[in-house]
């Protein structure tokens, strides 16, 4: 509950700097073909409002896992998240096209590979995949 | 033997054999490497079945043994506790999988450390606890061709005839997994000490329980059961210092609960557990578990 609650405040506060860059011009987000990827299918999403959650669960969890101490490994965070984004109504797999790209990027940083997170690099290495993410769905 | 369930419970007295056991463990007698911890858990309330809910995401095992394995019914849930323990409280990189399987703890028991020497159903809980030291615990799952997914008494009674054993496929796979130390404790201190710094701990005695929890939850001693049970928690700060008792016979009991104890389990008073059921010799305390890294991870989370 406790997690449940500092991520959405770290959502709260992605959602605060939503309004810095929506005006912002489109900007490269990496030269690696699998996030450019998942800008692409991000740009496909019609909906504004989906692609605002979107951006707020990637940045939210970026900042949280930046500042999170307790999380032990990097399997503890998708059942967090998994709650997180019950908590928004949004159902996983709307968009199968850009879960299959977001998930390609996974793989090609080694997400899926469970991970300890005992020290700040590994933490902030974590929190990086998240942040790329994030920077890959900002607002076009 | 108990009459309830037809008499499934199935310890064997065997003081001769506990003893050779013995022999062959590395810290055969907790009172020798007790000194670190003596007197930490005076005053001290730990449930170690928490740490089961907690590492099994609520899915507490509900064991309920159809043929005489209490042997294995009982060392399975103290490894159960062992590995939750392992991931809860020391944090270590591993995951919870799913409970430990009996098949393979009653016949390893009986026909890898006993050498097939029992004829009918029953086996003794130093040879389970010498077993999972030497040969490991798995949790329920495929290895293979061999299915331990759902628990089945016929297969535990079938590997565990003598000349039959645990499959040979399945050992290298156990032997990955063991728990690193088992030794035998004889004294409520010594159990109340072990339990709350993370060990889990076997007990086996021809002593029965009423099935019925007094206003406190706990059972008194009633009736003969030659029985392996297993202790899940300790509260030393009660007015009736006492032992968590897990039984594996399903939910057959009924009363008050304290502390929201898991079905089938009951409160011993310290001075019973210790003269009645600890005192037989045949009582053993586990700890550390060598795990399982998890998995990989899911990547479709968007």
């Amino acid at each position: 509950m406790k997690s449940k609650v500092i991520l959405i405040a770290a959502l709260f506060l992605g959602a605060a700097s939503y309004g810095q860059y929506i005006d912002a011009t489109p900007q490269i987000v990496a030269s690696d073909s699998k996030i450019d990827k998942v800008s692409e299918s991000f740009s496909e999403i019609e909906s504004r409002e989906d692609k605002l959650t979107i951006y707020k669960l990637f940045a939210g969890s970026a900042e949280y896992l930046k500042n999170c101490k307790s999380l032990q490994a990097t399997q503890q965070f998708d059942p967090i998240l998994g709650r997180v984004q019950s908590s928004y109504g949004w159902n996983r797999e709307k968009y199968p096209a850009f879960t299959d790209a977001v998930s390609e990027y996974l793989v090609s940083v080694g997400y899926n590979t469970p991970k300890p997170l005992t020290t700040d690099q590994q933490r902030k290495d974590f929190a990086n995949i998240f942040k790329s993410l994030a920077e890959a769905t900002k607002y076009e | 033997m108990s009459d309830f369930l037809g008499g499934n419970d199935g310890w064997i007295d065997d003081p001769e054999a506990v003893e050779s056991t013995m022999n062959d463990l590395p810290f055969p007698v907790f009172q020798d490497v007790w000194q670190p911890i003596k007197d930490t858990g005076k005053g001290k309330c730990t449930l170690l079945y928490n740490y089961i809910k907690e590492a099994s995401g609520g899915k507490f095992p509900a064991r309920k043994q159809t043929v005489g394995d209490c042997v294995a019914q009982g060392a399975a849930y103290a490894v159960d506790a062992v590995k939750s323990v392992d991931i809860i409280l020391n944090k270590e990189f591993e995951e919870w999988v799913a409970e430990t399987a009996t098949e393979d703890i009653y016949a390893g028991s009986r026909v890898q450390i006993g050498k097939g020497r029992i004829r009918g159903d029953g086996s003794i809980g130093a040879w389970a606890a010498r077993y999972v030291n030497e040969y490991g615990a798995l949790p329920r799952g495929k290895y293979g061709n061999v299915d331990l997914t759902t628990y089945s008494g016929s297969k535990a009674r079938s590997w565990g005839r003598s000349g039959a054993g645990v499959p040979k496929s399945l050992i290298p796979k156990a032997k990955q997994h063991p728990i690193l130390t088992v030794s035998k404790v004889t004294t409520y201190e010594e159990v109340r000490d072990l339990i709350s710094n993370g060990y889990a701990v076997t007990i086996a005695s021809n002593q029965g329980f009423s099935s019925r929890r007094d206003n406190e939850g706990f059972a008194s001693p009633k009736g003969n059961w030659a029985h392996q049970m297993s202790i899940l928690g300790v509260d030393d700060k009660h007015k009736r210092p006492g032992v968590l008792v897990q039984n594996s016979w399903g939910k057959w009991n009924g009363g008050p609960k304290r502390h929201d104890q898991p079905d089938g389990s009951f409160w011993v008073d310290a001075d019973e557990i210790e003269k009645r059921v600890l005192k037989k010799g045949d009582s053993w305390a586990f700890s550390g578990y060598e795990g399982f890294k998890p998995r990989e991870l899911n990547t479709r989370i968007i």
